[in-house]
């Protein structure tokens, strides 16, 4: 039948609004009729796709408001500021801290928001671990939050808790970990509760607990989300990956399992331009950017020391703000900081800010940092990756500056500070690295 | 048949119309059954249809209506119900597999029937002929859904231009 000329407009739309948008983004390739079909009717929400980098969010020690630093552009359309998902006055001081994030969606202690919309909805209390590990007291465990949002397959979220691999062990009997058959607790926003899981070990890897526990240090958190499948790193070793479409789960070895790690490596795993990539610092300033080919295979894509781009210290204004601004939340004292959540302006919470509302980042372009000495490079540090372009974001220990690095141009970039005022004025200036989210939301601006 | 009684619907015997295929087929059925066509509805309720008249529907053969009116019997006492709100699960799943396999069919005759529930503004039919094509889609290639469908093969240029199309929402390929 010939469905691209017999079929009118609306009965195809009918038809094509059936699908979901991976198959729609398939059918608009089908030919000219389909795609018109297709774009006219808005039938693939393109929108709801994260596209553009929205900002990062920034967690610290010994504070627990996620603070937000945002993109000049999207600090206009979308507010880091989240105490809307604390109900009413409580006596407590509320916690608002961003664990996790996926594709448009946060994960915080108490809910799940949208910040871009401002919807949220509260989770429900997290039952116990549904697989303990062998050999380990329940109390020594801790247990990672993984948020799993893909608008292309499915309106709803899931929430999956993860035991994370201990730094020791009662007993060093060796037992088999993850197990052949691994039971998750997951929550879907579907049900709304708690199910038990059964992902079933893809291939041959098996790995013994004791063995497992890493020799470097490691950070805790390192996941991405790429296709349909999760990638958590585990520990030093391995990274799980599993697959959410066939409840599958595969052990995949960390790079530097062969070579031996070497010393002072830190490894950070995240999603970006083409899928999963995994970082990793050594002597100070040497940037390794490895890439997750066919799942099993990495990929070695850069591999440089980047002292020499690094902007020259004695010359820089380190405490100046912007380009990119710092949405600065105290939310305890938040009668002084912000008087009107509607007419919430920059200026107000942060007096340095130099904001141009214009200013549009240009990750090929602009900013781009003049090389300085390299006697004054600190050590580097990790942030994350940008999602759709060969970036990294890092910071200095010497300078409390978020920096973009492309690693294909070897361009280096400054974006903005990273400690708020009342933060620094406590005299604090420390990261904590768990949870450092580089968030992303489907509105029309593109990079 | 006996004229209709005002304030139908309560009265023994069920109030018949006739539909006359392109092909001048008449098709006598009960007056319910032949309403889940909202075009033919107004006509129904109007009075018309009923005795030597019937409705002509030049736009549907007569394979195609016999297709259609098997679909509206099933569905018509659910209909009635008010979208059958209390259905036991006995007989949502009786029209569920009605439903499985009355699509399962020629694809010529998936067509007809595509437009003639598009003409006749038959809800259900409509829903139920979709996602069956829908199914078709899924899972496949540009290139494998235009065989499925019969289209013909692509001109090198449209080959281009698919290829061209392809590469703009690279999630939606493995």
């Amino acid at each position: 039948m010939d469905l691209d000329l017999s079929l009118p407009d609306d009965v195809l739309a009918g038809v094509l609004g059936r699908l979901t948008p991976r198959y729609l983004a398939v059918s608009r390739c089908v030919c000219k009729a389909w795609r018109h079909v297709v774009d006219t009717n808005r039938l693939l929400h393109a929108d709801l796709l994260p596209l553009s980098l929205g900002g990062i969010f920034f967690n610290y020690q010994d504070l627990w408001f996620t603070q937000f630093l945002s993109r000049p552009t999207t600090g206009a359309v979308v507010s880091g500021r989240l105490d809307y998902t604390v109900p009413g006055n409580s006596d407590g001081m509320p916690l608002i801290y961003v664990k996790d994030y996926c594709n448009g969606l946060l994960l915080l202690r108490h809910c799940v928001v949208n910040p871009a919309t401002q919807q949220w909805a509260f989770l429900p209390p997290r039952p116990p671990l549904a697989q303990p590990l062998p050999n380990t007291d329940i109390e020594h465990i801790f247990r990672e939050e993984y948020l799993v949002f893909d608008p292309t397959i499915s309106p709803n979220y899931e929430l999956f808790i993860v035991p994370q691999i201990p730094f020791n062990l009662n007993e060093s009997e060796e037992s088999e970990w993850p197990p052949s058959t691994l039971i998750l607790s997951v929550l879907s926003s579907k049900t709304g509760s708690w199910e038990e899981r059964a992902f079933n070990r893809d291939g041959v890897t098996v790995r013994t607990l004791p063995g497992m526990i890493g020799s470097v240090r490691f950070r805790r958190h390192q996941c991405g989300y790429w296709r349909e499948a999760l990638y958590i790193c585990c520990s030093d070793y391995f990274v799980m990956r599993i697959s959410l479409s066939d409840n599958k789960y595969q052990v995949i070895r960390l790079i530097a399992e062969d070579g031996g790690p070497k010393e002072q490596q830190d490894f950070y795993l995240g999603q970006s331009d083409k899928g999963i990539y995994c970082a990793s610092f050594f002597q100070k300033s040497h940037l390794q950017v490895w890439f997750l080919n066919n799942q099993t295979e990495w990929v070695l894509k850069h591999d440089r020391d980047i002292s020499p781009v690094l902007p020259n210290l004695d010359k820089y204004n380190i405490k100046r703000g912007g380009p990119w601004i710092l949405q600065e939340f105290n939310y305890w004292e938040d009668d002084v900081q912000h008087s009107d959540d509607e007419d919430y302006s920059i200026e107000e919470v942060n007096d340095e800010a130099i904001v141009d509302v214009t200013f549009m980042w240009d990750s090929d372009n602009d900013n781009v940092l003049e090389p300085g000495r390299k006697s004054n490079v600190g050590y580097m540090d990790f942030l994350g990756f940008h999602p759709f372009k060969e970036v990294v974001f890092l910071m200095s220990d010497r300078l409390d500056r978020v920096l973009a690095y492309n690693w294909s141009t070897s361009k280096l970039q400054d974006l903005g500070k990273v400690f708020p005022k009342f933060y620094t004025d406590l005299g604090r200036r420390e990261l904590y690295h768990n949870s450092i989210v580089i968030a992303s939301w489907g509105n029309s601006q593109k990079n | 048949m006996a004229a209709p009684e005002s304030g139908d619907g309560n009265n023994g015997a069920a109030r018949m119309v006739t539909l006359i295929s392109s092909d001048n087929t008449r098709f006598e059925v009960e007056a319910a059954a032949a309403s889940l066509s909202q075009t033919l509805q107004l006509t129904i309720l109007d009075g018309g249809g009923g005795g030597g008249d019937g409705i002509p529907l030049p736009n549907v053969d007569s394979a195609t209506l016999s297709k259609v009116l098997e679909y509206c019997i099933k569905h018509a006492p659910a209909a009635a119900n008010g979208g059958a709100p209390n259905a036991t699960a006995v007989d949502r799943a009786e029209l569920e597999r009605f439903d499985n396999e009355f699509v399962n069919i020629d694809q010529s005759v998936l067509y007809s029937l595509i437009m003639a529930a598009h003409n006749l503004e038959i809800e259900g039919l409509q829903s139920l002929v979709a996602k069956k094509v829908a199914d078709m889609i899924k899972g496949k290639s540009p290139m494998e859904i235009r065989r499925t469908l019969g289209f013909p093969d692509p001109t090198p240029e449209e080959q281009a231009e698919m290829n061209a199309h392809m590469l703009e929402y690279g999630w939606a390929y493995e």
